[in-house]
């Protein structure tokens, strides 16, 4: 890479005009970033500052927000729902998503492989508002999964699967399996198939060839998933504010209802706060799948060594 | 070949099935319920009838939240598209030192919270005076789908072959020259698959947007957002069985276009031969 960069810069540069075709190509970029991105998070990191009093701001220095949002079990709570949620979520999308990306890249036949791809990207395309409705029809009270209950005999009157937990983690879990099922996907199709076929030529069993080859190369996907799914999850709006109707109030919602309510300092330091664990989260689950490929590697190598 | 048990085939079949099911479930509910007379959230519907349907061509604000979604989504696509190829240009052509924070900057909207750019760009644009309108929402959404378009043709530059450039230098083309007749031509999948990524993200972006709008610029999502907060009829079906259409649609094009483009397996990364890979060598 450098080498070919190398080469390509003497190729191109005369003198110092080097900087000035760089800088002109850079500058577009720059002033959109600089302006609209650094810009409007400054300001708004600026008004985490601010005093919210009696439904007005007050321009000032203070840490109340801050004070506020670390000491109140209110916030707490709110905090524990989003982690909750967020948990669940990724949890059930990795149960589902595993054997779907483990099928889809065992399928010889391109055509069944082909329609499985499509069957778990179409969704991605359709708008979460719109999935978020589905979801909504799906599991109201007169909807379709509680006729099937109710037929079922699984219940007699019918319960409201909206507006609730529940509900929020079955949609979130629809809207982001995508997202599980790419990665490993990913890392199953890449992995080498003469590993799998040595470790049953030595005898192993298909569950034990599941178990010791196959679930330990794909550690590095599903560690990406996870990070992509979990933080995404912290972070959602449409969904939990659809589906859960208020009543189930996230980190998200909660920015969006401060906003509102021009309560600019809390919504500034709540956003913060989300925007803080989901690096933290990416950071912790990107150091655990290295420790786990890194035990995994040195057994290995004493193991064929 | 890979003896497997039978049963846990079996099994596993029946799993992935019903996790399809689960993926189709909402939205065929969706077209079910934008042809059931009575009301939307009841099952089984009474009846089948297209009236939601003739009723979307008098429901004219869902006609212009479409123009709206179609001008702000294809405006913050170009705009990412001009300046995010030419910065991977400067960052991967003419790298320097602290280009690589500079690349990381330039990525960091796609972990950054929705919401709270939403509402940073609300605060921003407010003192700008331009809040409300479609021309803030472009500039909003552009930061957003930067990333794609810079992650994308930044690996396609990285890649592409430096002798097609040595060679067109030597017979003494100028770098403009260059860039338009080598670069561009070879960069074009790369562009037009993170484009088209872009563009389906940003035709599908709430947060910024239910801030940033006012009612006549709203969004297609946002119009459907409040709606659904309000009212519950099968109109809403109706739209999103047009949206789905939409999706699928432009699903097809791409899949079309990208081909009857040679070498895309590379570009996705699957089905990478050892020999594939060495295109820097």
């Amino acid at each position: 890479m450098s080498r070919i960069a190398e080469r390509i810069v003497n190729l191109y540069s005369f003198g110092n005009r080097t900087w000035v075709t760089r800088l002109l190509l850079l500058l577009p970029a720059l002033a959109l970033m600089g302006i609209v991105y650094l810009g409007g998070l400054l300001i708004f990191g600026r008004y985490s500052f601010d005093i919210y009093e009696n439904g007005k701001l007050i321009r000032g220095w203070d840490w109340g927000a801050y004070r506020a949002f670390l000491s109140d079990p209110y916030y707490w709570k709110l905090i524990g729902t989003t982690f909750r949620i967020a948990f669940k979520v990724t949890l059930w999308s990795l149960l589902l998503a595993y054997p779907l990306a483990y099928c889809i890249a065992g399928l010889k036949k391109p055509g069944m492989k082909q329609l499985l791809l499509l069957l778990t990207f179409l969704p991605l395309l359709v708008s979460a508002v719109v999935r978020s409705y589905g979801w909504q029809l799906l599991l109201s009270k007169q909807g379709f999964m509680n006729w099937l209950f109710i037929r079922l005999g699984l219940t007699d009157e019918g319960f409201s699967m909206i507006y609730n937990e529940t509900g929020v983690v079955v949609a979130l879990v629809h809207i982001f399996l995508p997202f599980m099922v790419f990665p490993i996907l990913n890392v199953l199709s890449q992995s080498d198939a003469s590993l799998k076929a040595a470790a049953q030529d030595l005898g192993a069993g298909s569950w034990r060839t599941f178990l010791t080859i196959t679930l330990p190369l794909s550690a590095r996907g599903i560690a990406s998933g996870v990070q992509i799914v979990f933080t995404l999850c912290l972070t959602a709006f449409t969904t939990p504010q659809l589906i859960g109707g208020g009543r189930v109030m996230t980190l998200p919602v909660f920015i969006y209802q401060r906003t509102l309510d021009t309560n600019w300092p809390m919504a500034a330091v709540a956003s913060l706060f989300l925007l803080v664990s989901s690096i933290v989260v990416s950071l912790l689950v990107n150091k655990g799948a290295e420790m786990l490929m890194f035990r995994r590697s040195r057994k290995g190598g004493q193991a064929y060594g | 070949m890979v003896k497997s048990n039978k049963g846990t085939k079996l099994l596993l079949y029946i799993f992935v099935s019903a996790v399809a099911i689960y993926l189709l479930l909402p939205l065929l509910m969706i077209m079910l319920t934008s042809v059931g007379s009575g009301s939307a959230s009841k099952f089984p519907p009474e009846g089948l009838t297209l009236k939601w349907y003739a009723n979307l061509g008098e429901q004219t604000q869902f006609l212009d939240a479409f123009k709206n979604s179609l001008i702000a989504s294809t405006g913050a696509v170009l705009l990412a598209l001009i300046t995010g190829t030419l910065a991977a240009l400067a960052i991967v052509q003419y790298p320097f030192p602290g280009s690589g924070m500079l690349r990381a900057f330039f990525v960091s909207p796609m972990v950054m919270p929705k919401i709270t750019l939403g509402i940073a760009y609300l605060i921003l644009f407010s003192k700008m005076h331009i809040a409300g309108g479609l021309f803030a929402l472009i500039l909003g959404e552009a930061v957003i789908v930067l990333p794609f378009v810079l992650t994308l043709v930044g690996s396609a530059l990285a890649n592409l072959h430096p002798a097609h450039r040595e060679a067109a230098a030597d017979l003494g083309a100028g770098p403009m020259r260059i860039f338009f007749t080598i670069t561009l031509p070879q960069l074009r999948l790369s562009l037009l698959l993170s484009g088209s990524i872009a563009f389906v993200f940003t035709f599908d972006q709430v947060e910024a947007a239910l801030l940033l709008l006012r009612q006549d610029s709203y969004t297609l999502p946002i119009q459907l957002f409040l709606y659904m907060e309000k009212w519950q009829d099968p109109t809403i079906a109706v739209v999103s069985v047009v949206l789905i259409a939409f999706a699928l649609a432009l699903f097809m094009t791409i899949k079309l276009v990208l081909r009857s483009v040679p070498g895309l397996e590379s570009l996705f990364g699957r089905r990478k031969t050892k020999g594939g890979l060495d295109q820097n060598e």
